[in-house]
């Protein structure tokens, strides 16, 4: 979606009929619209979400229709393209009414204009509201990091403009369909008496395992709960007023991460472990069996153990005895003839012959020694490894849980009584986790043996000639359906796991760029994100890090989705819609920010955006920033404002180069903004 | 497509040991049923010198023969049918019922054998006992090989 053209009809201060058309240049991809304070960007980007989702975040709609204006009626239209198409979307709002009147979706088709059906859930495909304040953004209202101000449905509308929505609209409809299915499934094999059993018990396993579901799903939502109260409650006391506490618990934050750090490493460690069983283990195991086995298939025909001889004792190969029979000569040219003595004794060595299937295995069988020679040692030696960096990295979990027991007993020691009941809340929510995790653990092991039962009785059922073919068909159905949900479930899980990495190695790379303290970028599964301190390890909360900060990486995020949005619009995926190609409108970009985090951002902004719109004061506008961001420039506009006033004084220039521009006027009948293109 | 079982009186400790994440390695043992008894079946034959008693009295886990040759796990079944039966003709396609049962057998014996290190080291993790052994077994493997070295004889 790129827009091409607003039209603002008497709303607010844009009194009579004012248009302004967007750059939709691939590589002149911005366009500029200067304005001094209260002229009128805020209210053009307001009138563009207004427009499409019938809000309006910072007036109410009785202040829609212009003062000056007789009429009741106020309007904004939107053209935008659209997958190679060209769309209209318009709203009226009647004072008179007191009514917005429904939104009206256009497709223009040579000329003509088509009504389009459902334009509201068009439109929130394209572009859903629940992201709307992230494309089209207020940098004076950012307030904080952007995804913890979102409300619910936040991971749902970025799955939507990913195109994610698709499939897991497939999954919920399969697996209904799966239900269904298995329920119709379960009624046959109930009637038919060589599978009735069969059905009694599948009947209690699925019971089961939808229980042991929904307490996973339970458990998961606690789990979650829990981490969230550990992580506010020691955040509260790292916020607090009380400057010790706080930077005790700072102090506990940065040990916590480290002792977190050393846990993944042991897991690692333990994993390696793990490994080597199934690496290490049938090879040693299999000593005495290839020792004994392979002095067997080394022997020759003579019985003498020969090392460049691999074969089990049968010395003719089938495929060539077969030809002889056939061909009805021996190799010493006698004839064979069916029924002759010759004839039956070439054929009994069928018996003993050798296949191309036996040498294939025999030559299995031998790669088992060849394969497990040296193991030992090397196992024996990796294991001492991996033991010695074990007992390293358990001393230093040790130490640092001390320390965190220690700093909790002198934040207690302070005896101020909030700080120790937050505390408290803390810590009961560290092993609150630790419990949750357990259950968790316990309940999964249970589903995946659950599954494995269902399938082990199901494949039985296979077996069981079936009387109806309704039944028959039943179970290839489930067989395919259940197919297709694995396949569109790895799928899904293999994408959003990419699309995560990618979209915040993005961002961080735009921080490593641009901050001048080096910070990470920690996030959720759910697209949440937060600032950590690199060389403490300190999680930023709020605007913690400085509002210009925090507007930084809000953009580079907006400016990373949009940038991935980018490259996955041209996605063929059989499963992925493509993602939307969306603009990026910033009101006030600069807020808060210093001069060298507005160059950065400058710079970052327009190269991953499919079309950028800035909103900008005089003063956020430098002549310098043309050598950074002129070259993407295709529309440059100047918004007038038309005053009563009579004062010279008041006139306000913009100043570009050796130009100067008039952003009022003077004397005018009535007070109203315009548009004027820079050429 | 022959199928291999497990006997039913492991079913819980089969679960364990593919099922159950251990608590520090945050996954299974074994990552599922073909694998566990690749290895049961080689610690089967490390104690065993014949699979006469690893007969199954209740089949539980069913496992296709496929997985193990997709898993590129099947030398090892083929080895153990030769050892047994001495006689080449056991890896023939018409014997293939027979020659995986081999393996099914050797599987049951070792995993009787891996209950008696469990229930001898209660105190340690399961993935901590089957570890000990094998660095039993690896070092005698090793001194045996270092006992059998000889010199090169220029």
């Amino acid at each position: 979606m790129l827009l091409n053209k607003l039209t603002l009809e008497n709303f607010r201060q844009y009194y009579g009929k004012h248009e302004i058309e967007f750059s939709t240049n691939a590589k002149k991809n911005v366009t500029i619209i200067h304005a001094e304070n209260s002229v009128g960007k805020t209210t053009m980007l307001n009138s563009i979400t207004w427009c499409l989702y019938g809000n309006t975040p910072d007036f109410s709609s009785s202040d829609l229709v212009s003062w000056n204006h007789d009429g009741d009626t106020c309007s904004v239209k939107l053209n935008f393209v659209y997958d190679d198409n060209e769309f209209s979307v318009s709203r009226v709002y009647d004072k008179k009414r007191r009514k917005t009147k429904e939104l009206n979706l256009y497709k223009i088709e040579y000329g003509n204009s088509v009504l389009q059906e459902e334009p509201v859930s068009m439109i929130n495909h394209l572009l859903p509201e629940n992201l709307s304040k992230y494309f089209f953004f207020s940098g004076e209202n950012f307030g904080g990091m952007l995804s913890s101000e979102t409300k619910s449905g936040y991971k749902d509308s970025i799955h939507e403009i990913l195109g994610f929505n698709l499939p897991k609209t497939a999954l919920k409809d399969l697996k209904k369909l799966n239900e269904k299915n298995t329920k119709e499934k379960n009624k046959l094999l109930r009637l038919q008496k060589s599978t009735e059993n069969f059905a009694f018990q599948l009947d209690e396993k699925q019971k089961s395992l939808k229980e042991v579901k929904l307490n996973i799903e339970s458990i998961a939502s606690d789990l979650k709960s829990y981490k969230s109260i550990q992580r506010e409650y020691s955040q509260k006391i790292a916020d607090s007023n009380h400057e010790k506490a706080g930077d005790l618990s700072k102090e506990k934050q940065v040990k916590e991460m480290y002792k977190r750090e050393k846990i993944a490493i042991r897991e690692g460690l333990h994993q390696n472990k793990h490994d080597f069983i199934f690496k290490y283990g049938a090879a040693i195991f299999s000593r005495r069996l290839t020792s004994r086995g392979l002095d067997f298939l080394n022997k020759n025909d003579d019985g003498d153990v020969d090392d460049d001889i691999v074969r089990v004792p049968a010395p003719y190969d089938k495929g060539f005895v077969n030809r002889l029979l056939n061909r009805g000569s021996c190799i010493c040219k006698r004839p064979l003839i069916k029924g002759k003595i010759e004839y039956e004794n070439v054929q009994y060595l069928l018996h003993t012959a050798n296949t191309a299937i036996i040498d294939d295995r025999v030559y299995k069988a031998k790669m088992v020694k060849d394969n497990s020679d040296g193991l030992a040692e090397e196992f024996l030696s990796e294991l001492a490894r991996v033991e010695v960096e074990l007992s390293t990295v358990d001393n230093q979990i040790g130490v640092y849980e001390l320390a965190i027991k220690d700093i909790e007993k002198r934040i207690d020691a302070l005896g101020n009584v909030d700080i120790s009941s937050w505390q408290k809340v803390s810590i009961t929510a560290t092993s609150d986790i630790a419990e949750a995790n357990r259950k968790l653990g316990s309940k999964e092991a249970y589903e995946v043996s659950l599954k494995r039962e269902i399938a082990s009785i199901e494949r039985e059922i296979g077996r069981v000639k079936m009387d109806t073919p309704e039944l028959d068909q039943s179970l290839k159905y489930q067989e395919t359906i259940e197919k297709l949900i694995s396949y569109i479930k790895r799928a899904l899980e293999k994408e959003e796991k990419n699309t995560v990495n990618l979209i915040f190695n993005s961002v961080q790379k735009i921080l490593d760029n641009s901050l001048r303290r080096p910070f990470d970028i920690g996030r959720d599964e759910d697209y949440n994100f937060y600032q950590i301190e690199r060389t403490t390890g300190s999680i930023i909360k709020g605007t913690d890090a400085g509002k210009g900060q925090t507007l930084l990486l809000n953009l580079a995020f907006v400016t990373a989705l949009i940038g991935h949005l980018k490259l996955r619009a041209s996605s063929k995926s059989e499963i992925f819609q493509p993602g939307t190609i969306a603009p990026f409108i910033i009101d006030a970009p600069f807020a808060e920010m210093d001069s060298s985090y507005q160059k950065a951002t400058l710079s970052f902004l327009p190269e991953q955006s499919s079309q950028l719109v800035l909103f900008l004061s005089s003063g956020q506008w430098k002549e310098e920033y043309k050598e950074i961001i002129g070259k993407y420039v295709g529309k440059r506009y100047y918004l007038v404002n038309h005053s009563e006033s009579t004062d010279e004084k008041d006139i306000e220039i913009l100043k570009d180069g050796n130009q100067e521009y008039r952003l009022t006027e003077l004397n005018s009948e009535h007070i109203f903004t315009s548009i004027k293109e820079i050429k | 497509m022959a199928t291999v079982y497990f006997d039913s009186d492991f079913s819980s400790r089969i679960n364990k040991l593919t099922v159950e994440k251990s608590k520090l390695a945050n996954k299974p043992i074994f990552p599922n049923n073909y694998s566990l008894m690749t290895f049961a079946a080689m610690v089967g034959s490390y104690y065993n010198s014949n699979c006469d008693g690893g007969k199954l009295e209740k089949k539980d886990k069913e496992i296709g023969s496929t997985l193990f040759v997709d898993h590129k796990l099947d030398g090892i079944a083929y080895l153990l049918a030769i050892d047994a039966t001495q006689n080449g003709k056991i890896l023939k396609s018409e014997q293939e019922n027979e020659m995986w049962k081999y393996l099914e057998k050797y599987s049951n014996l070792g995993m009787r054998e891996m209950e008696s290190w469990f229930s001898m080291s209660q105190s340690i993790p399961l993935e901590d006992a089957i570890l000990d052994r094998m660095r039993e077994v690896a070092l005698d493997i090793v001194d045996q090989e270092d006992k059998d070295y000889k010199d090169p004889v220029f």
